[in-house]
């Protein structure tokens, strides 16, 4: 699954999130990191990651989950999410077009009715 | 060093943080739950974590749940600093936090949120002649 992360949309998670944190919201802040332009909020991403695959798995709970975040990742750009899936266990891989690894998770999920 | 915080999950609460990370909602016995990610943002509620000023790097992350956590809630959560060490970067010195957000309701144990926080420091050169 592809998702392109914009800026706006960074903007408004740290508005929720109340982690203003000026590496994320701010062009001159991120530049004097050496960031090119802002960077993704580490929790946004592990947040959307499990989004998407509960989307697909509306039934599961999940009971565990943990992220290694790799790499920082600019706003306005396209990412891949790849999940691999053994039975209750889930892993995810968030990457860049240009295949860098980003994050690396693993859910442990439950059915409702078990 | 640990500090405790009284938060109310509210729904409307749940609803905005689903929003922002794009998460479907999700009912448990009738009440909307939380979505796994969101203890994170229990974070500016505790003094030793609000206004940073040095930016800090994420390297992990761990939520462990007993049970979902849901709207109506009065969770008793105390944040932790575990534990501090210091590592030797590429170029500059790492120092790693390890913070743990314990929350329970009405003595339940609900949700453990393990996170690992990396502050970049002086270069090794600087530590080195230092």
């Amino acid at each position: 699954m592809k998702k392109f992360i914009t800026a706006e949309e960074i903007l408004h998670y740290a508005k929720i999130s109340k982690d203003n944190a000026s590496i994320h919201i701010d062009k001159r802040a991120a530049q004097n990191a050496g960031f090119e332009r802002p960077i993704v909020h580490g929790m946004y991403l592990m947040g959307f990651a499990q989004s998407i695959y509960l989307k697909a798995h509306p039934h599961q709970w999940i009971k565990q989950y943990e992220m290694r975040f790799l790499h920082s990742l600019l706003v306005d750009q396209e990412i891949e999410l790849d999940f691999d899936v053994q039975e209750n266990f889930v892993q995810v891989c968030c990457s860049t077009l240009g295949q860098q690894s980003i994050a690396l998770g693993t859910f442990y999920v439950k059915e409702w009715d078990s | 060093m640990s500090e405790i915080q009284q938060l109310h999950i509210t729904e409307q609460w749940i609803r905005e943080y689903a929003r922002s990370i794009n998460s479907p909602l999700q009912f448990f016995q009738g009440k909307l739950i939380a979505p796994s990610t969101m203890p994170i943002i229990f974070w500016p509620f505790f003094k030793e974590t609000a206004n940073q000023d040095s930016p800090v790097l994420h390297g992990s992350q761990k939520f462990l749940y007993e049970e979902p956590m849901t709207a109506g809630m009065l969770l008793d959560c105390e944040l932790a600093l575990l534990k501090m060490e210091e590592k030797k970067g590429k170029t500059r010195k790492l120092t790693l936090s390890t913070y743990e957000l314990t929350c329970k309701c009405e003595g339940r144990l609900i949700v453990v949120a393990t996170t690992i926080l990396i502050q970049v420091g002086e270069t090794n050169e600087k530590i080195h002649h230092s």
